[in-house]
């Protein structure tokens, strides 16, 4: 699949990929947390706070419990409300006496509204006795107080209701009421009870906290309302409470809707003692409220930290591809053949660091190799030469000894003596001299003796001449230049010719250059052979494979391209062939080391 | 250039994550909608039963719509002038709703078209005016409440009772519509009812009227007061002359002095108005109205019949007693 132009774009996808999900799950995550945070902190919160209420409901409770137990066993209520009094003022004393205790309890407690106790008989005892009793009240009527005989001893606790036994005062009250029972009596003569302010109730529950919207409620153990700070919207039906639910639950929480950010949150904590339920309501909106900013700088982060990603992904990516960049652009200019790039230098040690270091090396290495190569080729190249140079024409020489037997055998002593002092001449020189450079008098001398043999085996046909400037003669020079030349021009120019021809063979400086010149008389090319003059030939019998090129070659491969041979010839008049060569020409030679 | 373009893709997705980002930002820091601004105008200030419980249902309505409410009106019950005055008041302070329980349905109307006039919304409770002009009324349906009255009272009167009725202000509509709701269930004619009196929401008065009633007419066995204060001056004066037992009282309303009567067994039974539901149907209407939405334009917000047996049971009692804030 090819999605991408290079390997820059490729890494920005592939830091993108990574980041934005990366991000979107850890929004997603942050989401969640803060949502379940939110609700199990408030629960935590809030079970706290209901259950703190509901020990404060039970210690008051368990209070007035014990102080009604107190009152029936300290003090003469059940003697007061079952005997039968003969004398008046002995009743009046006896209801002194417990208005008395009644209100010895009721001036530490402003939280009781009223301590009573009524009989079956229809005495009744109220605080401190100074109370004006409402006539109107038939207290045997009222429900608390029948459940209280009913219960047969027990304590009753009576959700919230009106007291009505004081004339002109009808305050809500809960009652904690408890029959009285006289030793021996089968059924119970009264009842005694502690009406607690309502007030006392309400007020803990409206001093918790639970949000604007929030609030704390208690029901008794019949599910009916003790308090509710909007009792009289549930009265009037204008709301509902969820009681049923509540009353299921006991003691935990449950959330009124599945979408919990529409939902209410009940905490429910039962007492054991009472029974009653003390429940705490937080709207899960509020709970929410501020939960929306946060997600929204959360999601603003995640997007901030997206954009830095993919900004630094930009600049990453281009900073780590940079050298494969640079690599591939040298890898090019190899491509192209130019081995002088030495391929990015890079320092760092990562991998393309070190691809780029091996690709340089790599280079370098081809470079040298290449350099080696072609050192070695010279040098292969020369030794052939050398070993072609020190050749003599086997031709040559048979013809040479030819010539010598035959002039022996016609008696010509002086001219053997001549031509076979000339060839032993030849040959000392071809064979004895190792050196490759010799001095140009050696290498004159030599063309010397070659022209003297051949001119005695020509006879009257060749003649020549040598003229060496005597200021080049001690310069040194390639052997077996001028020989080849010459051969040359015999062969090919003077042999051909019907008259005599004469080669002259020259030396002298001009400028910096040492010029050689073989001129011949003969037969001359045409300008079609003259452009040929130093194609490849195979060597044939006569001549002994130093050809033109071979000299050519060898000055080339010593001194460079600037020197070498230069032909001039015209058809039917000769030709002149010119050696260049640098006038300190060993010290050219240096070059090849 | 051509490099920007190699770029495009990623500054395209560089451009959208920030202009998203910037609506996020932007929607940070919303502002809360302003609070709607009601003004109530009740009949008096004075904190009496009827009119704190009905001062606590507008309370609580106002906590649970979240509403700017102001209570307010004139010192007296009786003073249509200084409601008038406070109405116009209010008009200026340019409200979204004003709530207002108007003293008396004709001296009340200019100032209530006025409130019409200036485009605010009216809503009435308690009682209606002459002419229909609110946007929504919530109050006791007074012909039922006048009926549930009459249900008992012709009960007490048997085949040969005579009934002595004392209402309010001779013009108010909710004197006239209990007095039309008692009538026509105590009977199809009306020959054993004698003419009704009216104390001015006075007790005194009240009192005054009903000794003399008594005085006149030995033969009522049933009297009905219309309201608190008739009702509360009618059993006085029943308690005073001991004729507790022979004259049978039913009224409406629920005072301390009312309960005690009721006790004590001079009232065979009160009929009492949900005064709670009554401020908060009002508000809730108000509320309604200045959202936009459409309210019924009339609301019953209910009454009920207490009498000395279920006073102290369940409903009867929270109704009879509301929790007071002390």
């Amino acid at each position: 699949m090819r999605v991408f132009k290079n390997i820059h774009s490729a890494f920005l996808a592939a830091f993108t990929v990574i980041i934005v999900p990366v991000t979107a799950v850890f929004v997603w995550i942050s989401f969640r947390f803060t949502e379940e945070s939110i609700l199990e902190n408030s629960q935590k919160y809030v079970s706290q706070l209901v259950e703190q209420v509901n020990d404060k409901v039970d210690f008051y409770l368990d209070y007035m419990d014990n102080t009604s137990w107190m009152l029936l066993f300290h003090s003469d209520v059940g003697d007061y409300l079952s005997r039968e009094f003969t004398d008046d003022t002995q009743k009046k004393e006896m209801a002194a006496g417990i208005a008395d205790q009644f209100s010895n309890i009721l001036s530490t407690r402003s939280d009781i509204y009223c301590i009573a106790a009524y009989g079956q008989n229809g005495r009744l005892v109220v605080n401190g006795g100074d109370e004006v009793i409402n006539r109107n009240t038939n207290i045997s009527e009222r429900s608390w107080y029948k459940s209280a005989l009913e219960a047969n001893g027990e304590t009753v606790i009576t959700s919230s209701h009106v007291q009505n036994v004081i004339y002109d005062r009808y305050p809500w009250v809960v009652s904690v009421s408890r029959a009285v029972r006289v030793p021996g009596g089968e059924k119970p003569v009264g009842v005694l009870w502690i009406d607690l302010n309502y007030n006392a109730i309400s007020d803990l529950c409206r001093s918790i906290d639970l949000g604007s919207r929030g609030y704390i409620f208690v029901l008794d153990q019949d599910g009916q309302i003790v308090y509710h700070p909007q009792q009289q919207l549930l009265h009037s039906g204008l709301k509902d409470e969820r009681i049923s639910d509540v009353m299921e639950m006991g003691s935990g929480h449950f959330l009124t809707d599945p979408d919990v950010k529409k939902a209410k949150l009940y905490t429910c904590s039962r007492s054991e003692s009472t029974g009653w339920t003390v429940v705490g309501v937080v709207d899960a909106t509020e709970l929410f409220k501020n939960e929306e900013n946060a997600k929204r700088m959360y999601l603003l982060t995640a997007i901030l930290l997206s954009i830095a990603a993919v900004v630094v992904s930009l600049i990453l990516s281009g900073y780590m591809t940079r050298p494969i960049r640079a690599l591939k652009n040298s890898m090019r200019e190899v491509e192209q053949g130019n081995f002088r790039v030495t391929g990015p230098i890079l320092k760092d040690d990562s991998e393309i660091g070190k691809l780029g270091r091996s690709f340089s090396m790599m280079v370098d290495k081809i470079q040298i190799l290449m350099e080696e190569q072609i050192k070695e080729q010279k040098l292969k190249r020369r030794s052939e030469l050398k070993a072609l140079q020190s050749q003599i024409n086997p031709h040559f020489l048979y013809n040479t000894l030819d010539s010598i037997v035959w002039m022996a055998e016609s008696g010509r002593d002086e001219e053997v003596v001549i031509m076979t002092s000339s060839l032993a001449r030849l040959l000392r020189q071809s064979i004895s001299n190792e050196a490759e450079f010799v001095t140009v008098e050696q290498e004159a001398q030599y063309v010397s003796s070659y022209l003297t043999i051949q001119k005695m085996r020509y006879r009257d046909q060749l003649s020549y001449e040598i003229e060496v400037d005597p200021s080049i003669r001690s310069k040194k020079m390639i052997k077996m230049i001028l020989q080849p030349l010459v051969e040359n021009a015999l062969y090919h120019g003077i042999k051909y010719k019907e008259e005599p021809g004469t080669i002259r063979v020259r030396g002298f400086m001009q400028g910096d250059r040492m010029i050689l010149e073989v001129e011949d008389d003969g037969i001359g090319m045409d300008e079609e052979q003259l452009a040929h003059i130093f194609d490849r030939k195979e060597p044939d019998e006569r001549s002994n494979g130093v050809g033109v090129r071979n000299v050519q070659e060898r000055i080339q491969l010593y001194y460079g391209k600037e020197y070498g041979l230069t032909y001039a010839s015209e058809k039917g008049r000769g030709t002149t062939v010119r050696v260049n060569l640098p006038a300190d020409c060993e010290g050219a030679g240096l070059k090849l080391q | 250039m051509k490099r920007l373009m190699r770029y495009r893709i990623w500054l395209i997705v560089l451009l959208v994550l920030s202009v998203t980002g910037a609506y996020l930002f932007s929607t940070l820091q919303a502002e809360p909608d302003p609070k709607m601004r009601i003004i109530c105008i009740l009949k008096t200030t004075e904190r009496n039963g009827f009119w704190n419980s009905l001062t606590e249902g507008i309370e609580a309505a106002m906590e649970e719509y979240d509403a700017d409410v102001r209570i307010t009106g004139p010192d007296e019950e009786s003073d249509v002038e200084q409601q008038n005055k406070i109405i116009r008041d209010a008009v200026a302070e340019k409200p979204d709703v004003i709530v207002l329980a108007a003293i008396d349905s004709n001296l009340t109307m200019p100032a209530a078209l006025e409130v019409k006039q200036a485009g605010i919304k009216l809503v009435l409770i308690d009682s209606g005016l002459k002419d229909h002009i609110e946007d929504a009324m919530v109050g006791t349906d007074n012909n039922r409440a006048g009926v549930r009255a009459g249900a008992l009272i012709q009960r007490l009167m048997g085949k040969d009772g005579k009934l002595g009725i004392i209402s309010f202000v001779r013009n108010s509509l909710t004197a006239i519509d209990r007095e039309e709701g008692l009538k026509s269930a105590v009977g199809e004619d009306n020959s054993n009812v004698y003419d009704t009196v009216y104390c001015d929401s006075d007790e005194q008065r009240a009192f005054e009227l009903t000794t003399q009633l008594l005085n006149e007419h030995p033969d009522i066995t049933v009297l009905a007061g219309l309201d608190q204060y008739s009702s509360a001056g009618a059993a006085r004066a029943v308690a005073q002359l001991g004729l507790s037992g022979r004259v049978k009282v039913v009224g409406f309303d629920n005072s301390k002095e009312q309960i005690k009567y009721l006790e004590e067994g001079i009232y065979e039974g009160l009929v009492i108005q949900k005064a709670f539901n009554m401020g908060y149907l009002g508000i809730e209407a108000a509320v309604e109205l200045a959202q936009g939405g459409h309210v019924p334009m009339n609301r019953d917000s209910g009454s009920v019949l207490v009498t000395k047996d279920n006073m102290y049971i369940g409903i009867y009692q929270k109704l009879l007693f509301p929790f007071q804030e002390e």
